[in-house]
């Protein structure tokens, strides 16, 4: 019985923020747990992309077409909806957005049985969500200069009066962080939820409390990745709109 | 310092660059080789859907042609068909009538003729019966008065009046 307790304390020290691997490459430091995730999510994404494209067809689609024609014509939708006609452009974004964090958000149901895990969800590193934000606000601003030129570019940090300006500018400089630590810090809390259940819960009540969490999470990774790419149309959106507000 | 921030699990590190490459990746895959021939096949599926579209139509508009043309020959049919029976209606009426004039002038014709013959075969049945029965009663009378009253033109007088009321009798009679 002391030998159960004491392993029991033992499992229950969270390790917040760990890394089963970390390598160190010109003096930075690389998570390399958080790479082969990572990795492994790219290769599932592409891997179902590149099978359903193998077996493309223009007369009865299978399943694997069938979701990412699903895919492709809603987040398009939402595309057009939100960006105007130059919306094409961006679905290719928009779908490997989607795709790739919901990848990445429901690899924190795998359980490797370790703390830290072997295979954690990359977004709950705080690298890619960062990574994918740069990218996303880079684009906005690249196509926001594209459509208004340079000068209405600027111009549009004074509207609606020049006085905003600082506001517009605390805005724009806020958007990638946001956009960031949302995701990050949604699957993040998710993953920890998960320690932390193991921890406090009695051993018996551990499977009854992961059952009800796990679908939970799983639902908080779907409205992630959804919210991650609807924000970022409605950023390129925002951000290419020449029409004054 | 450098250390502590290098611990600190909120702020990047040199995995960023790892994970902007793979996404990147990621995303150029999606837009060179993935997609393209996905949306390719959605827009030729929206295309033969359409196509067959305009064919439903075009076979509905056909379809609802013809139904007008065999709603026109039905009607045509019908109206022909009741002109043919009110002809048929009318040949029929002017027949039957036609007959039964003929039967009723054969009847009145056959009826005269028999009336004419009767009358004939009376009338020299009654001349017969005049002269006989006048020759015999002179005869008889001039038995019973001892004299020949054959040349006495009273004697002929009464037998005709006697036998015109005979025949006045049997008229009565008849009648």
């Amino acid at each position: 019985m002391n030998f159960l307790t004491s392993a029991l304390l033992a499992d229950s020290t969270i390790d917040v923020g760990g890394h089963a691997v970390q390598i160190e490459v010109f003096g930075m430091k690389i998570n390399m747990d958080i790479v082969w995730a990572t990795l492994f999510a790219a290769a599932v994404v592409l891997g179902f992309g590149f099978i359903a494209r193998n077996r493309v067809t223009s007369g009865v689609p299978g399943k694997l077409q069938l979701i990412w024609e699903m895919l492709v014509e809603q987040i398009g939708g939402i595309a057009e909806s939100a960006i105007g006609p130059e919306a094409k452009k961006f679905v290719p974004l928009a779908v490997g957005l989607f795709t790739f964090i919901l990848t990445c958000n429901w690899m924190e149901l795998i359980p490797s049985g370790h703390n830290p895990e072997w295979l954690p969800a990359p977004t709950a590193d705080v690298n890619l969500p960062l990574a994918m934000a740069v990218t996303v606000i880079f684009l906005v601003h690249y196509n926001s200069i594209k459509a208004r030129g340079v000068g209405g570019y600027f111009k549009h940090y004074l509207t609606p009066y020049p006085v905003m300006l600082p506001i517009n500018i605390i805005e724009e400089v806020t958007k990638p962080i946001t956009l960031t630590f949302r995701l990050f810090g949604n699957i993040f809390a998710s993953v920890l939820m998960v320690s932390v259940l193991t921890a406090l819960l009695p051993l018996w009540a551990v499977p009854i409390g992961e059952l009800i969490w796990k679908p939970f999470a799983m639902f908080i990774g779907g409205i992630q990745a959804f919210i991650f790419t609807l924000l970022t149309l409605i950023y390129l959106g925002i951000g290419m709109s020449t029409e004054e507000h | 310092m450098g250390n502590i921030a290098e611990d600190i699990f909120l702020l990047p590190n040199g995995t960023f660059f790892v994970e902007l490459a793979v996404f990147l990746f990621i995303v150029f895959a999606l837009m060179k080789w993935i997609l393209p021939p996905i949306n390719k096949a959605l827009e030729d599926r929206q295309n033969q859907i359409r196509t067959s579209l305009e064919a439903a139509d075009v076979a509905a508009a056909d379809a609802a042609a013809a139904d007008a043309e065999r709603r026109a020959a039905l009607e045509e049919g019908r109206r022909q068909a009741s002109e043919l029976i009110a002809t048929a209606q009318a040949d029929r009426a002017s027949i039957v009538d036609g007959a039964r004039k003929e039967a009723t002038d054969a009847a009145a014709a056959v009826t005269a003729r028999a009336e004419a013959s009767l009358s004939a075969e009376r009338a020299s049945t009654l001349a017969s019966l005049r002269r006989e029965v006048g020759t015999l009663a002179i005869t008889l009378a001039g038995k019973v008065v001892g004299e020949s009253l054959a040349d006495d033109e009273r004697a002929r007088a009464t037998v005709d009046r006697f036998i015109a009321d005979l025949e006045a009798q049997a008229n009565g009679a008849s009648n």
